[in-house]
């Protein structure tokens, strides 16, 4: 088992594949618009090639993420199960950071290792970087005082805490102790593991939308031209919310109704944070269903119903 | 029973796979779908123009990007770069055998990027130790990078989330105690693989708003 495990991922090679395709998309995108534009029509036609470039580049990527997550899920049911085990718990929080033991799994030293953080979640933002060491979990000290490791007394500590409250970690970073507030966010299986349960063999934990690859490649495909914008102080005043996201370009298919000026200020009961927040709601449908929408337009609230293709 | 993708892989590059996956990929639609889009990739990789893979493909991305002829645009401003740069708080470094006119503008968010190590995933026998400085140079050099402008087209918001949502995913299967050392190396590798996936397509992102 352990020798199938390894084979599968000593098989780099499509990934590496991809990855030169994005870098070559890269270049291109870096690169195609080389010539002075010297012409009106120089001009439209090299940034048509740019966004051809970045188009490329954008799908490699996501079929790199694509890829990674289904060589994850075929790791086996083992580690899917925990986390299950882990998403059944009574509160599940995410923080974004993957820790590890200070010095290695038998030196006994007090604290809890960051080895990396996720980029934009809310560790990230709160300032934790990677080689940070975790000293306390609000009052929580994280050391063996007891026999219990560091590390399970910060799991144990976080499974504990209310989804949406903020925790204070306190952490030391070359020499010195600071404090970090980290927003604990719930967890959501719309954010993250994306894994294909019949795939992997185990049912799909309650709540957990199966797999969409479609609704990826749909929301790109259809709605990736759409350009949005996140509403600053500003830009609310003048359209009279303080929360949504402007759609500065509409996309060109229809099916969305929306129109370039329009803020969306709500998905079926959730309110768009920015860009990405959009991206994320709108491949969470499945084929077939019904998106409703709120937006402001010229200065009114309307609700917008689009059906998903099924 | 489905066929891993592992197993779809090797049926499509005609390398030899159990009877059992065989015979239920032959006689299962959706696998059948499954391996003729992985043929389709394929043989999208095979159309691409020869490339002379270069020593270090990371900084030849990075050099591509300098000394190209002035745009109508404006460029990010170089004091945001450099701002960037100060915020890294370490001495990144062009520390390879190329000739210093041939680098990139130093304090640019380039150098940056040009002196992030070629992302150890592409490396055979790369140490767990290698991966993890790999890793948190990446994550040093994608902070330090400008923000991202402020209309964003849906599809990248999308592929930023893509890979933002893998990494968190992976980053949560490390954290496991009970993780196994084999297990733990390989997740390490698609950590450093999506973490400069989504560099070059934040890199891309700047480049396009300048």
């Amino acid at each position: 088992m352990h020798m199938k495990m390894k084979n599968r991922f000593d098989r780099p090679g499509l990934i590496i594949g991809l990855a030169l395709i994005l870098a070559l998309s890269m270049s291109a995108a870096l690169a195609e618009d080389a010539p002075a534009a010297g012409t009106e029509a120089e001009r439209d036609r090299a940034e048509a090639q740019l966004e051809d470039a970045q188009a490329r580049l954008e799908a490699a990527a996501r079929e790199i993420a694509e890829l990674t997550a289904r060589i994850v899920g075929d790791a086996g049911a083992g580690a899917l199960a925990r986390i299950e085990e882990f998403a059944r718990g009574p509160r599940p929080v995410m923080l974004g950071i993957n820790i590890g033991p200070v010095g290695g799994t038998d030196a006994r030293e007090d604290g809890v290792l960051v080895l990396g953080v996720t980029p934009g979640s809310a560790a990230d933002e709160a300032g934790i970087r990677s080689g940070d060491v975790l000293l306390s979990l609000g009052a929580t000290r994280l050391d063996w005082s007891d026999d219990r490791s560091p590390v399970n007394k910060l799991l144990d500590g976080l499974r504990e805490v209310q989804p949406g409250t903020k925790v204070e970690l306190s952490y030391q970073r070359d020499g010195s102790v600071a404090t970090a507030t980290v927003e604990a966010q719930p967890w959501s299986w719309a954010r993250a593991f994306h894994y294909d349960s019949e795939r992997a063999r185990v049912p799909p934990p309650p709540g957990m939308p199966r797999a969409n690859a479609f609704m990826r490649q749909f929301t790109a495909d259809r709605w990736g031209d759409m350009e949005l914008v996140a509403l600053s102080p500003g830009l609310g005043e003048y359209f009279k919310t303080t929360e949504g996201v402007l759609v500065v370009r509409a996309p060109a298919d229809p099916t969305l109704g929306l129109q370039d000026g329009d803020v969306i200020v709500d998905i079926a009961g959730r309110v768009p944070l920015n860009p990405g927040h959009v991206a994320r709601i709108l491949r969470s449908y499945a084929p077939g269903e019904r998106l409703v929408m709120t937006v402001i337009r010229h200065g009114e609230r309307r609700q917008l119903e689009a059906d998903i293709p099924g | 029973m489905h066929a891993t993708t592992e197993q779809l892989l090797s049926l499509r590059d005609g390398q030899p796979v159990d009877a059992g996956p065989a015979a239920h990929v032959a006689g299962c639609e959706q696998c059948q779908r499954e391996l003729r889009g992985l043929a389709r990739l394929q043989a999208r990789l095979r159309d691409l123009p020869e490339l002379q893979p270069p020593r270090d493909l990371w900084r030849t991305v990075a050099v591509n990007a300098v000394g190209k002829p002035d745009r109508t645009r404006p460029r990010w401003p170089l004091v945001v770069a450099v701002a960037a740069s100060l915020v890294l708080g370490v001495a990144l470094v062009v520390t390879t055998l190329q000739r210093p006119d041939e680098g990139p503008m130093r304090g640019t968010t380039t150098d940056l990027i040009a002196a992030t190590p070629a992302p150890a995933s592409s490396v055979n026998g790369v140490t767990r130790a290698e991966l993890l400085e790999t890793s948190r140079h990446l994550e040093a050099a994608l902070r330090a990078m400008p923000a991202a402008p402020q209309v964003t087209r849906a599809s990248t918001a999308l592929t930023i989330a893509e890979l933002q949502d893998r990494i968190l995913e992976v980053d949560f299967m490390l954290s496991d105690p009970r993780l196994e050392p084999g297990r733990e190396q390989a997740l390490w590798q698609q950590r450093v693989t999506l973490m400069d996936t989504l560099m070059r397509v934040r890199y891309s992102q700047l480049a396009e708003a300048r």
